[in-house]
């Protein structure tokens, strides 16, 4: 039996070179790509020498998994060791993974917060036909239930790394939808939004204040993911991560 | 982690250097696990973990003790594996390997030699 076929010695060597990833990360491609490689390498011997011993696949799988545990500290260690001969990644582009990941963190809360408001604003709007406080929807539900399907649509895209760009750009349309009708459904819909929208109301000059403010907060918000959408423009940017050094390549494929 | 005393070796390195050495003058250079395979050989026979192995041979190229080179893509690609990444333990390795084997030597006869000399000294003891 050829051990560098049986799902054992697969399922091994993905989580061993998926922690040599991890352990590498931030590191110079070319030392992360080293250490990768020298392991691929390693675990192919290992499965070569077992098969040729006669080891069964369960028992390849258990050693090899026991040696990568027990190497834990030394891994960290030779990291750390790593670091601070300066063979990690450029503080540049550090800061740019950083600013990604804030970035990931605001437009995933913000859309949440849209979808959320969308939702908020939708369930007023039925409730208020429900229970007759109007007769007919506000001519803004429309727009609201459309700010809820992109909210949604916008959020699904922007969970995955490579669509983010695009869960963006959705989520910038449902911001401004939803601050640009926010006030006007409430207004209709909401008694303790009535109140609300009056005393601000009752502050202003010519333009009625609740409506810009609730106008500005939309289209801030709507700008902030524009600005994320272009930020993760295809080929605008490439952050060196994990796979610095190349694409995993199982140990029992060739190279 | 264990700290190095000065102009030592760490165990491990030693081993390195003397299994090393072995299997360079058989195959020109060795690798590492052939050499993982030949240290739990001679050792407790579990393989030495990859952290352990890998870091030291970094740390042993690094200090000039070992040289590394990765293998010729096209021979592992004949082979039908990944490139190895191949090493030879160099003149500086030889003399370290050298004088560690010394000073351990030395040490072994001075912990050795007091014993004797209080059995030698032993009252009724035979000269």
């Amino acid at each position: 039996m050829n051990a560098l076929r049986t799902p054992q010695y697969r399922s091994a060597s993905r989580r061993v070179l998926g922690w040599c990833g991890w352990y590498t990360r931030d590191l110079v491609p070319e030392v992360a790509g080293e250490r990768r490689d020298e392991i691929a390498s390693d675990l192919h011997e290992h499965a070569v020498w077992a098969d040729a011993e006669g080891i069964p696949p369960t028992r390849l799988r258990r050693d090899i998994l026991l040696r990568a545990v027990r190497g834990i500290p030394h891994d960290l260690s030779w990291r750390s060791g790593q670091l601070r001969a300066g063979r990690g990644l450029d503080p540049m582009s550090l800061g740019t993974r950083r600013t990604g990941n804030v970035l990931t963190a605001l437009v995933l809360s913000g859309g949440v917060m849209v979808a959320a408001a969308a939702v908020f604003l939708l369930v007023r709007v039925v409730r208020a036909l429900w229970i007759g406080d109007v007769v007919e929807a506000p001519i803004g539900a429309v727009g609201v239930a459309l700010a809820a399907l992109l909210a949604v649509v916008g959020l699904l895209l922007a969970l995955r790394q490579r669509s983010r760009w695009l869960g963006s750009a959705v989520l910038a349309p449902a911001a401004a939808l939803v601050g640009l009708l926010a006030g006007d459904i409430l207004y209709r819909v909401s008694a303790t939004g009535v109140l609300l929208i009056s005393r601000l109301s009752s502050h202003g000059g010519g333009l009625e204040p609740w409506w810009v403010l609730s106008l500005s907060i939309g289209v801030g918000a709507a700008l902030g993911f524009i600005g994320a959408a272009v930020w993760w423009w295809p080929g605008a940017r490439r952050v060196v991560g994990r796979d610095a050094g190349g694409p995993a390549r199982m140990p029992g494929e060739s190279a | 982690m264990a700290r190095r005393r000065p102009g030592t070796l760490f165990p491990l390195e030693l081993d390195i250097l003397d299994v090393g050495t072995v299997l360079q003058s058989a195959d020109g250079s060795f690798y590492g696990f052939a050499l993982a395979k030949q240290l739990a050989a001679g050792g407790d026979g579990g393989l030495t973990a990859h952290g352990t192995l890998y870091k030291a041979l970094s740390r042993m190229t690094e200090a000039g003790l070992i040289e590394a080179s990765w293998e010729d893509p096209a021979v592992a690609e004949g082979e039908g594996r990944p490139r190895r990444r191949l090493y030879r333990v160099t003149g500086e390795g030889a003399t370290a390997r050298d004088r560690e084997h010394a000073r351990l030597a030395s040490e072994a006869a001075a912990t050795a030699r007091p014993a004797g000399a209080a059995w030698s000294q032993a009252p009724g003891a035979i000269a």
